[in-house]
């Protein structure tokens, strides 16, 4: 456990990716093999199971600090994480060295799988007894790993391309090889780990590619401004995937998941390119002869089954917009401008068409015939670089996501070099809403009413549409909670509704609408934008203009939330 | 009968004897448990301390300030009330303030620890009646590592940014925190080298009598000091000053009891962080609370709530002593006004809300 715990912390006190690939190529440098699979499973951010529970966790080891279940309260609220504070208030770990019978602290396969197993074929006070025999071999820190681990709440997860620049350097072979071995392997085994880390030649690709992820422009648009060589294409609102075409068509997700068989139209469009090509797209769901944005994709990839009525009611198409491999020549490293040549080319000899790059106003209109679901993305025309401003700003009335910016001369790159595609997403939409309710957060904010509910007039009363917590200092929350308290209104448990006094705006990604919500539409990824301390409630926001802000096209179908990559965001340890 | 001690607008008062035991305002005399800005503050007329903190609190007071001291366990009286004080091993010349008149004995702790500190003597519990503790980490979230292993820890960092080029930058408080430090480390490994303000308190040792490795301090319009080698002892408030540049590339730690928690060493953003205070940790509490046999307990400063909760629940009387700096938000301002950043481990942390 211990040179794992070590890892932990030094990549949760790492400021730069510099820190980070360090911390863990010194731990792949030493780490005993039967640990490593374990530990890259972790760090990976692959699902974990929870083997405990925490609360049986809390009570045990309350009972074994000996003190009230109040004070392990009062040190929760200070600490603000509960397998933080489980581990501080323990007795102290015996050290091997005082007495010759304990035996050495176990390693990171046998604490966690190990004790997992054992969990799961014992009862109750045969479980305590397993955590407890734990505990008295573990330091603190390594109790606050262990912890997390086995409640399933460990949330340092590493970039892809990192890890595998840090296992690349360890094992002496280069970057992007080691990022395919990673994607392409099976990883349950000291053997396998001792496969990956094997010089010598690629592994046979099965899986996708991995992906070029865009990087959010937001701070840099300056620099942006001053690169002529952008191709300049829409955002699309939809599944990241990859059409892999190695006998027989695959559709892979960015996630990785192989979802061939939820999108059985697409497949089929896909049928007649060549064998190996890999094309990298996005899947988009269609409502008549129109795309519909992020905000209304209609569920396909969640079901269990396809329906027919789901298949016939919401089709989906793929849009490509890079050729990664044709005809078993893998292009990655070529520029792009010549990866879209071959991407061109190749869909025009099997009859793919290229969509409108602008269509007049509203929706993009696009030709949807059951032959052909699969088309080609248009390049915007951008001369300069107020021609991008415009295509941005018009990007929220044609429901698309903005736009993505790519180095003509730049390869398909997957780790951090200067040729990184770039998001430019639409501005986030407003409102001054009303808070109408507070509730105690958890943890670090515990004594605070710190989780909000806010709504917006219609009618003459105010209906609820949003729940938002972040956007806001430790201070203005101090302050909003003394305001809370004064003017509480009801009590349901832990629900306090106030009189409406304070307004806040929210900035959020888009409106649906939902049958589900009371206020009959659905605000997506609200967040606190800024506290309006010189608005009165009655000058707050109403459900009308809430509702004219709702997205062409989210109106009638009903709403799934939007798929998003694993969160790459590190140090989201608390519980 | 009447209280020994009272609490007044100007701090801790005992109206037999007419003094006050470190007063936030100025009065005519101030009784001083430890040099630290918050317990020592200027503009009183007479200040009585122990007898080893006598230099130091005269560098921190400045001046001709009458000061008289008492040796510990010497007694004085004071208009009927006797005053004598007994070692609290917190800094050098730490003390309990020990008040008995007309046969009741109340003892004000001041700030104490229980670890050991080749800098003062350590501390004595006294037998009291009423007990008046400080509780700054009164959670049994906080039980410290022996010195030994800290110090072990500060070694292996300082040789492992030596073996890196990279000087080792240490924050703690300029007073006590610091010159305890310099008598951890292993001084063979290299130059100890400290910022202004540190110096002054470790000339202020040196003359009353206690023994310190070489401490280098640095000199005016030097540009470069000690850098890739020496271990550089300053106060939390240099960093991202220009006074840093000094030392090169550097790995920055933080010295302080509240280093326990991750969350606040994570607020603190430095890269290392070691587990040292001079305060007592948890069970240090306890285990004073219960040699002085006090049959009430008054809990002050820091988690005084929960602590004197857990004491009634074990058949102690206690309660919480109101004062100034029993609040977080009041003890957030009170950090702002020392912005010399001398405070003995200042709870400023967001985690710490008013109960």
């Amino acid at each position: 456990m211990k040179p794992f715990t070590e890892l932990s912390w030094r990549l949760d006190a790492a400021a730069e990716a510099h820190d980070t690939r360090a911390a863990l190529v010194d731990y792949f440098r030493s780490v005993p093999a039967e640990d490593a699979p374990t530990a890259l499973k972790i760090l990976c951010g692959r699902k974990q199971s929870r083997s405990i529970s925490v609360a049986d966790l809390r009570e045990w080891a309350t009972e074994a600090a000996g003190i009230p279940s109040w004070l392990v309260d009062e040190c929760h609220a200070h600490v603000g994480d509960l397998a933080e504070t489980l581990a501080l208030i323990l007795p102290v770990a015996e050290t091997p060295g005082s007495n010759q019978e304990i035996p050495p602290a176990p390693g990171l396969t046998a604490a966690l799988l190990g004790t997992a197993d054992r969990l799961q074929t014992a009862d109750g006070a045969a479980r305590k007894k397993i955590v407890e025999s734990m505990w008295r071999l573990l330091q603190p820190q390594e109790r606050v790993v262990w912890h997390k681990l086995l409640c399933g709440t460990f949330r340092i997860v590493v970039p892809q391309t990192l890890l595998a620049s840090a296992l690349a350097e360890v094992a002496g072979i280069d970057g992007p090889q080691m990022l395919e071995r990673l994607e392409a392997r099976a990883l349950d085994s000291a053997a396998d780990y001792c496969d990956l880390m094997a010089p010598g030649t690629a592994a046979v690709r099965r899986g996708p590619h991995p992906f070029a992820a865009p990087v959010a422009l937001d701070s840099s648009i300056g620099a942006a401004a001053d690169r002529p060589d952008w191709q300049v294409e829409w955002k699309w609102e939809g599944i990241r995937a990859q059409v892999v075409c190695r006998g027989g068509v695959a559709l892979w997700t960015r996630e990785e998941e192989l979802v061939s068989d939820r999108f059985p139209e697409v497949v089929a469009a896909a049928a007649g390119l060549p064998d190996s090509t890999v094309l990298d797209g996005v899947l988009l769901a269609l409502r008549g002869s129109q795309i519909t944005g992020g905000m209304a994709l209609p569920p396909r990839r969640t079901r269990q089954t396809l329906l027919p009525r789901l298949r016939s009611e919401s089709p989906w198409a793929f849009v490509a917009f890079d050729l990664l491999e044709v005809g078993g020549t893998d292009l990655r490293a070529e520029p792009l401008a010549a990866r879209r040549d071959a991407l061109e080319s190749l869909c025009e000899d099997h009859g793919h068409p290229l969509l409108d790059p602008l269509p007049a106003a509203g929706l993009l209109p696009c030709p949807v015939t059951p032959a052909s679901r699969l088309w080609l993305s248009p390049l915007l025309p951008a001369p300069d670089w107020s021609a991008v401003e415009a295509l941005h700003a018009s990007a929220r009335d044609r429901a698309v996501g903005g736009l993505v910016l790519k180095p003509r001369c730049g390869a398909y790159a997957t780790t951090v070099t200067d040729q990184l595609w770039w998001a430019w997403a639409v501005d986030p939409l407003e409102i001054d809403a009303v808070l109408i309710a507070a509730v105690a957060g958890s943890g670090r904010g515990k004594r605070l009413n710190s989780e909000y509910a806010f709504g917006v007039w219609h009618n003459a009363r105010l209906v609820r549409i949003a729940s938002a917590r972040v956007g806001l200092t430790d201070e203005e929350l101090a302050e909003i909670d003394g305001i809370v308290r004064a003017t509480i209104q009801e009590k349901k448990g832990p629900w306090r509704g106030v009189t409406p006094t304070l307004v806040m705006r929210l900035a959020f990604r888009g409106v649906a609408v939902s049958t589900r919500h009371e206020s009959g539409v659905v605000v997506r990824s609200p967040r606190i934008a800024i506290w309006r301390k010189n608005v009165l409630p009655a000058e707050a926001g109403t459900l009308d203009q809430l509702r004219a802000l709702i997205e062409p096209g989210a109106d009638s179908l009903s709403f799934q939330a939007p798929l998003s990559p694993p969160d790459p965001q590190k140090r989201l340890w608390d519980d | 009968m009447a209280d020994v001690l009272e609490v007044t607008e100007a701090g801790l008062y005992c109206p037999a004897g007419q003094f006050w035991i470190d007063p936030w305002r100025r009065v005519p005399r101030a009784v001083i448990t430890h040099a630290h800005a918050d317990h020592a503050r200027p503009g009183c007329d007479r200040y009585l301390c122990a007898a080893p903190g006598k230099l130091v609190l005269r560098s921190r007071l400045g001046g001709t300030v009458p000061i008289d001291s008492l040796r510990y366990g010497e007694s004085l009286a004071i208009n009927g009330a006797h005053v004598s004080f007994a070692p609290a091993g917190h800094i050098l010349g730490s003390a309990q303030v020990r008040v008995e008149h007309r046969g009741t004995v109340w003892v004000v702790s001041g700030d104490y620890k229980t670890a050991a500190d080749p800098t003062c003597d350590p501390i004595e519990p006294v037998r009291a009646d009423v007990f008046i503790t400080e509780s700054t980490f009164g959670l049994p979230i906080y039980r410290w590592p022996t010195s030994e292993s800290v110090a072990a820890e500060i070694n292996a960092w300082w040789r492992a940014n030596q073996a890196a080029g990279r000087t080792s930058v240490l924050l703690a408080y300029s007073l006590g925190k610091a010159q305890r430090l310099a008598t951890m480390v292993d001084a063979s490994i290299g130059p100890i080298v400290a910022h202004g303000s540190v110096m002054k308190i470790v000339r202020a040792y040196r003359d009353s009598g206690v023994r310190l490795p070489p401490i280098d301090g640095v000199p005016p319009r030097a540009r470069r000091v000690g850098q890739g080698r020496a271990l550089v002892i300053a106060p939390p408030s240099v960093v991202a000053s220009a006074w840093l540049r000094l030392f090169g590339e550097a790995s920055i730690a933080q010295a302080s009891g509240w280093m326990t928690v991750r969350g606040i060493r994570r607020k603190r953003a430095t890269s290392q962080a070691f587990v040292v205070s001079d305060h007592a940790d948890f069970p240090g509490l306890l285990a004073v609370i219960e040699a002085t046999q006090a049959r009430r307990v008054l809990v002050t400063h820091g988690s005084s709530a929960s602590l004197a909760r857990l004491l009634c629940q074990r058949g102690v009387e206690a309660d919480v002593l109101p004062t100034r700096g029993a609040t977080a938000a009041a003890e957030t301002l009170s950090d702002a006004d020392h912005a010399g950043g001398d405070e003995p481990d200042p709870p400023t942390t967001a985690i710490d809300f008013p109960p």
